[in-house]
């Protein structure tokens, strides 16, 4: 293995088929000679004129060879930007469930054109146009007639296991594809499902029959060679199939979920919520917003304001029912630009990963031009104890423009938090909170709310205006 | 229903599997040699389940078209298990 070169990627050094670089802030892709008849079948079977007409693969352009990292290369190719990486712990059930359904249309239609998938990583799968899409143009091989799928099982770790578990046992198991980078291990997952798992057809043979499977041959040594023949191509469609079918079957409703109604039970009557919106609006326009992050989104209706300045908006929030009602009203208004995620703010995503590099934390991933913080400081200031002054840090490493809105303490939201405390929050003033704010921002505006307590604010990253930027 | 399909999905599974999972030939060491052979077993089962409704359906089909009138089509059954 060659040293990394200097903009490599350091997520990308698994595959020999090539990796991704950067150059001059752009992204390319390096085809390694290895892969190149690979690559040409990609290219010239029709596979790749399909799935990207279809959605389904990221588009790229040739590039000049001569960016070329080493003397391994045959190709550079420079793929359509992806505005935003979100990994699969962060996504909501119907993002991991879209993102495993679309896998399985693109190795269908590979079978279809002489090709199969070589793996089936769910953080090759991103959203691309707000439809999940192969991120991973290298993924492909000649498809082998008479051996079977190498990434069947890898297909199962990474979506099928974690689906069944959030479907059958608890959502909140999808936080396993966070600690364990190659999915869920089979084993565990049919120790964490119900018994009754057993009664589905797919889940007892993809999952339970697997994972026997595989405990049974953990130490046999099988030649590949010897597989030759077993398997064809009319079994290996019944058996992507049967995957789809499962994998479709499956449910989960966020109707339990803490704040999945949150807007028809906070504190706000109809004509705040409606002020607020307006002082949003106002707020955004006259700034060039760029990327936005809004924390704490909820189910995104302010997200969808911000969305219609033009810019993308990455909406995070820690409830996955608040995510997941974000991401279905996203498909299905066919919206492009937003990114729901599933993200807890006191405890954000950290980097993992070999050297701790594969994996970008969340704040890796910004920062971004603008950030929407509403209904959102009071939680972090009183439920999680952060001091304002750790509020504004975050804040200021974050984002230029922050519209940030402040919840009193007799706002009804924030009495409630303070009444299951028997700790003061003294220093839990408004006072404190723009002095705090003050240290790291400049504030722009400052609007009370009409017919509530709430304060927003318009801020710009820099305690002297002209150190920002 | 599920109940039975996964039952049957089991005993055809028992039937048709020794023959695919007694692969021991030694080679290399494949941390997924089982994922590889379970495959083997669940894409025979199923496949042979596709062929079998496949087949059961022209039958089908060939005695309805001798019932003069009968000209409905026979309502096709999802072949996908789950």
């Amino acid at each position: 293995m060659s040293p990394a070169r200097p903009g490599t990627d350091p997520g990308s050094f698994r595959d020999p088929a090539g990796f991704v670089f950067r150059r001059d802030g752009e992204l390319y892709r390096q085809v390694n000679t290895s892969y190149r008849p690979a690559y040409d079948l990609l290219m010239g079977s029709g596979l790749y004129e399909h799935l990207t007409e279809r959605g389904l693969l990221v588009r790229h352009d040739e590039a000049d060879i001569d960016l070329a990292s080493d003397s391994r290369a045959y190709k550079i190719i420079r793929p359509r930007r992806v505005e935003f990486i979100g990994y699969p712990f962060e996504w909501c059930f119907s993002q991991l469930q879209d993102s495993a359904l679309a896998t399985l249309d693109i190795q269908e239609a590979a079978l279809a054109l002489g090709m199969s998938l070589k793996d089936a990583n769910a953080g090759n799968i991103q959203l691309i146009d707000g439809r999940p899409a192969l991120i991973d143009t290298l993924s492909f091989e000649p498809y082998e007639e008479g051996f079977p799928w190498v990434a069947y099982r890898q297909f199962c770790q990474h979506f099928l296991a974690p689906l069944a578990l959030m479907s059958r046992t608890d959502i909140r198991l999808g936080q396993l594809l966070l600690a364990i980078l190659d999915g869920v291990p089979l084993d565990l997952a049919v120790r964490l499902l119900p018994f009754r798992s057993r009664l589905n057809p797919g889940l007892f043979m993809h999952l339970h029959l697997h994972a026997r499977g595989q405990r049974r041959h953990m130490h046999h040594v099988t030649n590949r060679e010897s597989l030759r023949g077993r398997m064809n191509l009319r079994k290996l469609l019944a058996l992507i199939g049967s995957l789809r079918s499962t994998v479709r079957k499956l449910r989960w409703n966020p109707g339990g979920s803490d704040w999945a109604d949150y807007y028809q039970r906070d504190s706000y009557t109809g004509t705040a919520l409606e002020q607020k919106k307006k002082l949003v609006v106002a707020m955004l326009a006259g700034l060039d917003p760029g990327p936005v992050w809004d924390l704490g989104a909820n189910t995104g209706e302010f997200s969808r304001i911000a969305l219609a300045r033009g810019d993308s908006v990455v909406s995070l929030d820690f409830d996955p029912g608040a995510v997941e009602i974000n991401y279905r009203q996203m498909t299905r208004d066919g919206e492009s630009g937003l990114f729901p995620l599933v993200a807890d703010l006191t405890n954000p995503t950290p980097s993992t990963g070999w050297v701790n590099a594969e994996r970008r934390s969340l704040l890796e991933r910004g920062p971004a031009q603008t950030v929407i913080a509403l209904a959102l400081t009071h939680h972090l200031a009183i439920s999680n104890n952060v001091p304002f002054t750790g509020i504004a840090a975050f804040f200021a490493g974050l984002t230029r423009h922050l519209i940030v809105e402040f919840v009193p303490a007799d706002d009804p939201m924030a009495a409630r938090l303070l009444s299951m405390r028997n700790h003061d929050f003294p220093d839990y003033t408004v006072e404190a909170f723009e002095a705090a704010l003050s240290a790291a921002f400049t504030i722009r505006r400052r609007e009370p709310i009409p017919n509530s307590r709430r304060v927003l604010y318009l801020m710009e990253n820099g305690s002297d205006a002209s150190t920002s930027g | 229903m599920p109940l039975l399909r996964a039952v049957l999905a089991a005993v055809l599974l028992v039937v048709a599997a020794p023959g695919v999972l007694r692969s021991r030939q030694l080679a290399y060491i494949d941390p997924g040699s089982g994922s590889f052979l379970i495959q083997i077993a669940i894409a025979t089962v199923l496949g042979g389940a596709v062929m079998a409704r496949l087949w059961f359906s022209r039958i089908i089909g060939i005695f309805r078209r001798t019932r003069p009138g009968d000209d409905e089509p026979e309502p096709t059954d999802d072949v996908e298990s789950g």
